[in-house]
């Protein structure tokens, strides 16, 4: 039986000793607890040794008397009372209260971490949304300015005026298609270099307006996908282009001539 | 002390925080703890400062006894015990005491101490050399040097078991004897 062995076991004595600590101590009070057995021989250890002590007491000399009794009236009411008194009534007040605010602190110490980590993971949203946001506003200027381009390019080629002219490629380069739009009013030349191969940097084309014996320059590109603004014209009545060095020459290499169209009325 | 009242009356009235209470309980018990203390602490003046010390420590944690774990005079005199071994170990002490550690000044107390000891005790005495050496010699470390099983085996040089069983058989010779 349990409660047997153990009251046999030594267990008990060394407890009224005081002589245990930690696990031992508390499985000991346990089976004091729990068995009326081990109640009753651990109150007979404890009565012997009571007895033992007594037997051997000393009496301590008078003045320590007077001065443990002042040393106690000096603690006073003020101090001692309450500590006493917690064990009946107050006491489940003051634990429950204790209890009480642990359980907030713990609670509002949780609270605290999951809303921090929340804010923190909602400005990493946010920044990204911000990105997001710029990146579309940056898509959006260039979108409306290529809009705007396109529109000016449109009004242009639409233009009452404006000429459509048709360049094609030479014996050395055929296959070339090039359009050139021509405003007669305000001399504004617009090129969509159409199927025109890329060519190394230090090259580019030039496109030419000729009348008569006239060779006006109106200016060097280098081939885009879309619409290119060049140099205004005074007066045109055939175009050419030629391959010339980067930024364009004064005067046409005419054995560089890649395409060429004349403006019919 | 005009009349004796049993220890459960002698608790409720702690309880209250009744000074008067105190003055019952220091007068009725202080000679059974002051005994345990000048056994450990040969010097009188430190015991009785010790004595001083338990009784304001029992006065002002009194609220943590707990009746159902043990009796009164158990949890009083354990309580003094501490308190003598904490003085033992402090360095302050050591030092007072010509730095002899713990187990030379507990046993020159023993022998200094047993001519002080008064007639009423020599019953006891007697008592006690009756025992067999083993028994009083592991109360004596046990209760009055507070050593734990761990050091009373180590000092003794015997198994825990042993410290245990020789530990219950001393005491069921002493309540034998103090029936």
């Amino acid at each position: 039986m349990k409660a047997k062995e153990y009251i046999e076991s030594g267990m008990l004595e060394l407890h009224a000793t005081g002589a245990l600590c930690g696990r031992e101590q508390t499985e000991a009070e346990q089976m004091i607890q729990e068995y009326p057995e081990v109640a009753t021989e651990y109150e007979a250890i404890q009565v012997t040794l009571e007895k033992f002590n007594t037997a051997q007491s000393v009496t301590p000399p008078a003045h320590v008397r007077d001065r443990v009794l002042n040393e106690i009236k000096s603690l006073g009411e003020k101090k001692v009372i309450p500590i006493t008194r917690n064990n009946n009534s107050n006491s489940n007040f003051y634990q429950y209260a204790v209890a009480a605010s642990v359980a907030l602190l713990l609670l509002s110490s949780f609270a605290a971490f999951y809303f921090a980590g929340k804010f923190n993971s909602t400005k990493t949203e946010l920044a990204g949304l911000k990105n997001q946001y710029d990146t579309l506003n940056n898509n959006m200027s260039v979108v409306l300015a290529n809009q705007e381009q396109m529109k000016e390019a449109m009004d242009m080629i639409n233009g009452m005026n404006t000429m459509k002219v048709k360049l094609s490629g030479t014996e050395k380069h055929p296959g070339m298609q090039v359009l050139v739009y021509y405003d007669m009013d305000s001399k504004h030349i617009m090129l969509d270099p159409g199927n025109l191969p890329q060519l190394p940097d230090s090259l580019q084309y030039q496109l030419w307006a000729l009348k008569g014996t006239t060779v006006l320059d109106a200016g060097a590109f280098s081939p885009i996908a879309g619409m290119l603004n060049l140099k205004p014209a005074a007066d045109a009545e055939l175009f050419a282009i030629t391959i010339e060095k980067y930024g364009g020459s004064p005067t046409p290499h005419v054995d560089q001539m890649v395409a060429m169209g004349k403006i019919s009325i | 002390m005009n009349r004796k009242i049993s220890e459960e009356e002698l608790i409720e009235l702690l309880r209250t925080g009744e000074q008067s209470s105190f003055t019952y309980l220091y007068d009725n018990y202080s000679a059974a703890v002051y005994g345990v203390i000048v056994r450990m602490i040969e010097d009188e003046e430190a015991a009785a400062d010790v004595l001083q010390e338990s009784f304001v420590k029992i006065w002002k944690n009194f609220s943590m006894y707990d009746a159902s774990k043990g009796r009164l005079f158990t949890w009083m005199i354990n309580l003094a015990r501490n308190m003598a071994i904490d003085k033992l170990r402090s360095k302050h002490f050591k030092q007072d005491s010509k730095n002899l550690d713990i187990e030379t000044s507990v046993s020159l107390v023993n022998r200094n101490n047993q001519t002080t000891f008064k007639p009423e005790h020599i019953g006891l005495k007697q008592l006690v050399q009756k025992m067999k050496p083993e028994f009083s010699e592991i109360l004596d470390l046990v209760y009055f040097n507070g050593y734990t099983q761990a050091e009373t085996a180590e000092e003794l040089g015997i198994p825990l078991g042993t410290v245990k069983t020789r530990m219950r058989n001393a005491i069921i010779e002493l309540r034998q004897e103090l029936k």
